[in-house]
């Protein structure tokens, strides 16, 4: 008998920040085919076939109430437990935060080196920013730091820069691309779409590159007549179309500013983006938001006061990036259990720490030396519903359970590990 | 059920005309309930003999949750490193003053005898986050109010001449799927006008690129909440917040409305006049003066207390505009998805400046002068103003005129001497605060089984032990019951319990999708359907049980 067939539309995606919400996708029993719109990796993911997969105690097959049980016991033990990773909808942020506060627990995701660089100056001197929509809109100038967003988020060009109606006209706006950064692999400018201009410089000499293009914005006359490997012509150029542009938009990815001091370079954008207010629009986008990383630290922020590496080890919430980040925790031997979470992809543990640990994630997921515990959960947006931020941290959206599935959501299993050692103090 | 007596309080209700009378009160599965007469079995008597009881207090106007507190929560870590509140197995730890997290937002505000709270500017896009973030927010009711006026799609319908049919309709289509209460409108064209570079916007000036004045803005939406039968009416932040001379500005949206119920919020920021030698001064008279003799107009204030705190609004246009006061200096923008926009900017308003101890004293003036307490609401436009937990010190300044002349001897003594404060020899009684609290919030909104004691009413009922020192006594309540159950026992919380989403549902035409779908699929970045926040996903976790208003349409 041939598996049931349904059409689901306007399915938000969960697989970058951008988190558009136009395709169609196809569920054929327990499998999923993208039909329309997406991308390679939606694509890949959306329709990554359904495996089978049991909760594990050390690596041996168990049930989920055994493994609930046991990872209760780890928690139970310990000290500073640090819950990781992170990459899971709302509500199971919601259930990891109310286990820490209880227990005492640190958390922070995997993507909070790149979020610190942003966030950061959020906290110290503030910034201009703008939304998807808006970009989409009113944007006639794109400047971009750093790589072409192809690889980190697919569609950004397709869905914000290159519309074919904007609110301000019904043919598609003329628009300007500028792109401060490594040249493509390939030597080539953007691969596909429209055209850029192209100033080439290392990743880490952006601060330099951002530093002279700010004082041109200003009118201060540069000495040299290269920075960072770029004409300074080419800079001087930028800055006039940006002081022309009537809606520029700064887009960069923090997650590519993988240099030390990279928040001074975010400081600086928003230093020129501020310059630039004083006669005319221009506004920061910060590409970010994969595995629900916004979301899982608004959720931090609105509960605890503070965003993520967030500890309740005292009672009350205390936070600092530096010292609740779960790479030092980890490698000080300062956490003494892991509870490392990966709903969205399939991924491998990425920390090989010698604490006892909780995986609580897809079960593609791979490891070297299996954990203490492992518990499969479904991905929401596919095996249950949820909802997520996207990367301007304005929407938030609803997922979909397109299929059926066996596997509990991060909010079931972390709950059910939360009931087990609330049952326990009243025993 | 549980029947429960409250034996011998003072009743304080304004709603149905008691004032202080002793009377017992008996709840029964959440409500009030009639006296069951002689040898009803009573499961539990409360000794209240002598307190003075009151409904929940409701506060109209309060930021609590959403984008912009977030931010703001994100940006002023200086807060919750001053501020924390441990967790105690009953509640969740947390904390901040000015810029408090969910939960103890609920705490505090039950902890005080608020058993209901409003947030006041959910930007469309933004009201799922909103209504996550009030789902996270325990033991009080809420509701949101949905901020247009600055949209693109309200700006091209009025700029292509829509039908008010075709307005009304997009009004009710969108009150229902940002699952609102009520209608907000922000310096209306002003936030779009920015997004433009325009960096004001008079009542008559058209609007870049739209043409459209935010005067037209005003009537078509008053109108429309006004045909499609929803109580509150247009709850109006005026063009022109915090600018001298903006009295003038009030005056005139006053009449944009054309008669037509209209709510201004936070007025204290828009009763500025430019007298004086610094060119700022009191218009606290005049606008008091306009508003006694229209009936059609409510207010809130927006008083201002001493001190740090955040200022986050929808306004960017004039959030942009002081950034220069930001203090700590840091301060943030964002334009938000051809919706709205918003602003935080944080700000210490200091006793011994001149200006900001003249707004002190124009927010009393307007409290004071203002003669029907019907009309006006204590709010501080948390956390604009001042946190909500200064409103027992705001009550004290209210009911105590040697308080409040003692205080006025501590501002700048210009400012103080600009005032007409020292003169007013209004003190408010305990009905009146009731009124502004309680009564007259409650019935403003449509929550027709709140704010009062009669039977029938929800149970949400403060219980006060009288004291001289009203700060004291509004602070610390003896009693505070939540739909009949008991959650905080003096100004401590004792049990925590959920309160309801409120939100109306008005009849529209649902034609109005047709071209919402085109416009979302042309223009926006996500569908209609997925904008939607449905009562499917309001009620899932059984937190926000939802409370559906009855709308009174004026016209067919
Ligand atoms: S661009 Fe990102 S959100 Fe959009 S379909 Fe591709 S992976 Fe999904
Ligand atoms: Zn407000």
């Amino acid at each position: 008998m041939a598996a049931e067939r349904t059409l689901w539309r306007d399915v938000v995606c969960p697989f970058c920040g951008l988190a558009c919400d136009d395709l169609a996708i196809e569920r054929e029993g327990d499998r999923l085919s993208v039909r329309e719109a997406g991308c390679a990796r939606s694509r890949a993911q959306f329709e990554r076939p359904q495996r089978e997969a049991e909760p594990q105690i050390d690596g041996n097959a168990t049930d989920l109430a055994s493994a609930v049980a046991r990872a209760a016991d780890l928690l139970q033990d310990s000290r500073l437990p640090l819950f990781a990773g992170l990459a899971t909808d709302v509500d199971g942020m919601r259930a990891v935060m109310q286990l820490a506060d209880r227990i005492g627990g640190v958390v922070d995701h995997a993507g909070s080196d790149a979020l610190f660089r942003n966030l950061r100056i959020l906290q110290d001197s503030g910034w201009i920013t703008t939304t998807l929509s808006e970009v989409r809109n009113r944007m006639d100038l794109l400047l971009i730091v750093g790589h072409w967003p192809e690889e980190a988020f697919p569609r950004f060009i397709e869905r914000c820069v290159e519309p074919e109606q904007t609110l301000s006209s019904d043919a598609p706006l003329v628009r300007q691309i500028v792109r401060v950064g490594p040249p493509a692999p390939d030597g080539s400018a953007a691969k596909s779409g429209p055209p850029v201009l192209e100033l080439p410089c290392a990743i880490e000499r952006l601060p330099e590159a951002v530093a002279a293009l700010r004082c041109l914005v200003n009118e201060q006359q540069l000495a040299a007549s290269e920075v960072a490997g770029i004409p300074v012509a080419g800079l001087r150029e930028l800055a006039e179309r940006l002081r022309s542009a009537r809606y520029g938009v700064i887009a960069w990815a923090a997650a590519d500013l993988t240099f030390a001091g990279a928040e001074l370079t975010v400081q600086a954008l928003s230093a020129l983006v501020q310059d630039l207010n004083r006669t005319t629009r221009c506004a920061l986008l910060p590409l970010t938001g994969t595995d629900n990383l916004i979301g899982v630290n608004q959720v931090c922020t609105w509960q605890s006061g503070y965003p993520l590496r967030t500890g309740f080890g005292r009672g009350i919430p205390e936070h600092d990036l530096h010292l609740f980040s779960a790479q030092r925790l980890l490698d000080t031997g300062e956490a003494d259990a892991l509870v490392w979470i990966s709903a969205f992809r399939e991924a491998s543990l990425p920390v090989a720490s010698g604490v006892p640990t909780v995986v609580i994630a897809t079960p593609g997921t791979t490891w070297t030396n299996p954990p203490a515990v492992f518990i499969p959960v479904g991905t929401p947006g596919m095996d249950h519903k949820g909802s997520l931020f996207r990367m301007d941290s304005v929407v938030m959206l609803r997922l979909a359970a397109l299929r059926d599935s066996p596997l509990p959501s991060v909010a079931t299993a972390i709950s059910q590990i939360d009931a087990a050692l609330a049952a326990r103090k009243e025993a | 059920m549980t029947l429960v007596k409250l034996a011998g309080g003072r009743i304080v209700d304004p709603a149905n005309g008691r004032n202080g009378d002793a009377a017992d009160l008996y709840l029964r599965d959440g409500v009030i309930v009639p006296d069951p007469g002689p040898g009803a079995a009573i499961d539990e008597t409360v000794d209240i003999t002598g307190k003075i009881v009151m409904a929940g207090a409701i506060d109209i106007h309060s930021h609590i949750g959403g984008g912009k507190i977030n931010i703001a929560r994100m940006m002023m870590i200086e807060d919750h490193r001053k501020h924390a509140d441990a967790g105690d197995g009953l509640r969740r730890s947390g904390g901040g003053l000015y810029t408090p997290t969910t939960f103890v937002t609920g705490y505090r505000y039950a902890a005080m005898g608020y058993t209901a709270a409003f947030e006041p500017a959910m930007v469309p896009a933004n009201a799922r986050h909103a209504h996550a973030e009030l789902a996270d927010t325990p033991m009080i009711d809420k509701g949101c109010y949905a901020m247009l006026g600055s949209d693109d799609f309200l700006l091209r319908m009025l700029a292509n001449g829509a039908e008010q049919q075709a307005i009304n309709d997009y009004v009710g289509w969108m009150l229902q799927a940002t699952q609102s209460v009520a209608l907000k409108v922000v310096n209306p064209g002003g936030i779009n006008a920015f997004k433009f570079n325009a960096r004001n916007l008079g009542l008559d000036t058209p609007s870049p690129h739209y043409g459209v004045t935010p005067r037209r803005i005003v009537a078509a939406l008053a109108r429309a909440v006004n045909e499609l039968g929803i109580c509150h009416p247009v709850h109006l932040h005026c063009n022109d917040l915090g600018v001298p001379g903006n009295w003038e500005t009030t005056v005139g949206t006053i009449d944009a409305a054309e008669g037509l119920p209209l709510h201004l919020t936070h007025l204290q920021f828009h009763s500025y006049g430019t007298e004086g030698d610094r060119k700022f001064s009191s218009a606290a008279a005049q606008l008091a003066e306009v508003i006694n003799r229209t009936p059609s107009v409510s207010v809130d204030i927006g008083q201002i207390i001493f001190g740090q705190t955040v200022t986050a609004s929808g306004d960017t246009m004039i959030q942009y505009r002081n950034h220069r006061h930001a203090h700590p200096k840091k301060w943030m923008c964002m334009d938000i998805e051809c919706d709205a926009g918003c602003g935080v900017v944080p700000f210490r308003y200091r006793d011994e400046n001149f200006v900001n101890a003249l707004q002190w004293a124009i927010g009393l003036e307007l409290l004071l002068l203002v003669e029907d307490p019907w009309r006006v609401f204590l709010t501080t436009d948390h956390p604009n103003g001042a946190p909500f937990t200064v409103y027992p010190h705001l009550i004290r300044l209210l009911m105590d005129r040697g308080f409040r002349r003692d205080m006025l001897k501590t501002i700048n003594k210009h400012a103080a001497a600009a005032s007409t404060l020292g003169g007013i020899e209004r003190e408010y009684s305990l009905y009146e605060i009731a009124i502004l609290t309680r009564a007259a919030p409650a019935r403003s909104l449509g929550l027709l089984d709140r704010g009062h004691l009669g039977v029938g009413a929800v149970a949400d009922i403060t219980v006060y032990t009288e004291r001289e020192n009203r700060e004291a006594m509004f602070a610390r309540p003896d009693y505070v019951f939540k739909d009949g159950r008991l959650i905080a026992r003096n100004g401590e919380v004792t049990d925590i319990v959920w309160g309801a989403t409120h939100v109306v549902r008005p009849e529209f035409d649902q034609g109005i999708e047709g071209p919402l779908e085109d416009y979302f699929n042309r223009f926006q970045t996500v569908r209609l359907g997925n904008f939607r926040v449905t009562d499917d996903e309001m009620e899932d976790e059984g937190r926000s049980r939802l409370v559906r208003h009855p709308c009174r349409r004026t016209t067919p």
